[in-house]
């Protein structure tokens, strides 16, 4: 090189590597500087080697297991839980129910370990995991138990964020009702016995969505029950839907037409 | 996705959206897992990863100019918090199953070996050095990305990745003759 100084030697090589970055040839760069190409080729080399060096394999149930544990030792710990005291025993004998039916799959512990609420700083974290739960699991029936999960999650969200002030937050009861929507995409691709009892999961999960916020209607401001109203309704029709699903329904008169055989909370 | 889906997503983001947050952690997560597989012992990238994933949740909201430099900002300070992990890398040599994994069949013991050489070496440099080396060739940023992160100016990322790159071949030839 002619000037051969460590400051041009720099600059070379930084030419270098924005000519091999941007898909050109560095040697037509060392060519013009010829002196000191035999320097810098081993380093252009040893770039390229950094450049492929494997990536390390992304673990979902590591990365799972990394933020249970940053979540468990949160030091901005939520208040202690006001108890709900709104719920009647027959709906929180439902809510058992399906936690108990989800929990048999393997994920209540899940749905019991993480309570950020929407606005708390480790709510998205919380959606990760979620997410990242759904990405672990293949089988069909059980995605669609953890969309169940998901909903009465959002719905227990939006109870405990209204308990605590937060007022009504729409987006939660949306995701309620959309969580447990494609709970159903699972049905058609089911077998017939598991696919009924997905049916009746969701029946139940909806009665029970629909039980909670009749009750919370009737402890919030009209404003708030004009906001509940379409989601009271929502879960009633997804209610109904199921049972005609499930081969039943109600006549005209009210009676069920399954004669008690059904297992649908509308006809139970 | 494209430059304005990816401005969208920051801003709502910024603004504490759940879903935003979420999907951009859930991108940038593979990014913080190599960059922490190369700077600590492997068996605490995963942790360290999803720490710097929790600051990133905790301080979104006074997140301005580039998010990574300010994301790889915050991975460097989870480093440092962390300490001198890297001490303890050539005691304990990283997960060989990775990178047997990913080298072609064919020279699977000489890549491999390879490979192993470059992580122990990097563990040798500088501290600087070392996150320069991670930041612009194991991570592919560019030099104002790595000025930013590491508040250096253009020249001074040129002569550190210099003597980077020089130091880390004479390591490696050192070991070569050993």
């Amino acid at each position: 090189m002619s000037d051969n100084s460590p400051a041009n030697a720099e600059d070379i090589l930084d030419r270098c590597l924005e000519t091999a970055r941007s898909g050109g040839d560095p040697e037509d760069i060392l060519r013009e500087h010829p002196e000191g190409a035999d320097e810098l080729r081993p380093l252009l080399a040893l770039a390229a080697e950094l450049g492929a060096l494997p990536e390390p394999e992304v673990s979902v149930p590591g990365l799972m297991r990394s933020l249970t544990h940053l979540l468990r030792e949160e030091p901005e710990a939520r208040p202690a839980r006001r108890k709900i005291r709104f719920f009647s025993g027959a709906v929180l004998a439902r809510a058992a129910a399906i936690f108990l039916c989800v929990g048999l799959l393997g994920w209540g512990a899940v749905a019991a370990s993480q309570t950020a609420l929407p606005g708390d700083l480790l709510y998205p974290v919380k959606l990760l995991t979620e997410r990242a739960r759904f990405v672990l699991t293949i089988d069909k029936e059980a995605r669609a138990e953890l969309r169940i999960v998901f909903s009465e999650k959002r719905l227990m969200e939006a109870v405990r964020k209204h308990r605590e002030g937060g007022g009504l937050d729409k987006d939660l009861l949306r995701a309620m009702l959309d969580e447990a929507e494609r709970a159903l995409d699972a049905g058609p691709g089911l077998p017939e016995a598991s696919r009924g009892l997905l049916y009746s999961r969701v029946a139940y999960l909806s009665d029970f969505q629909k039980s909670v916020l009749e009750q919370l209607k009737r402890r919030v401001a009209s404003d708030e029950q004009k906001t509940l109203a379409p989601f009271i309704d929502a879960c009633d029709q997804r209610c109904g839907r199921m049972c005609e699903m499930m081969g039943c329904g109600k006549t005209q008169d009210g009676t069920p037409q399954c004669q008690g055989l059904c297992t649908c909370p509308m006809c139970n | 996705m494209n430059e304005d889906a990816d401005a969208r997503m920051l801003r709502k983001a910024r603004n504490r959206d759940p879903e935003s947050l979420a999907a951009l952690c859930e991108r940038f997560y593979p990014r913080l897992l190599k960059y922490m597989h190369y700077r600590v012992h492997p068996s605490v990238a995963e942790d360290l990863a999803a720490d710097v994933l929790v600051r990133v949740i905790r301080n979104i909201d006074s997140q301005t100019g580039s998010f990574v430099a300010w994301i790889y900002k915050i991975a460097a300070n989870v480093v440092a918090d962390h300490g001198r992990a890297k001490k303890v890398r050539r005691e304990q040599p990283m997960d060989e199953q990775v990178l047997e994994k990913q080298a072609g069949a064919a020279d699977v013991a000489t890549d491999v070996g390879r490979h192993l050489d470059i992580q122990d070496a990097l563990g040798e440099l500088t501290d600087d050095q070392e996150e320069l080396v991670t930041l612009k060739f194991i991570q592919g940023l560019s030099n104002a990305e790595v000025g930013e992160v590491t508040g250096r100016k253009p020249e001074a990322v040129r002569a550190l990745q210099f003597r980077a790159l020089r130091s880390l071949r004479q390591i490696l030839e050192g070991e070569d003759d050993e």
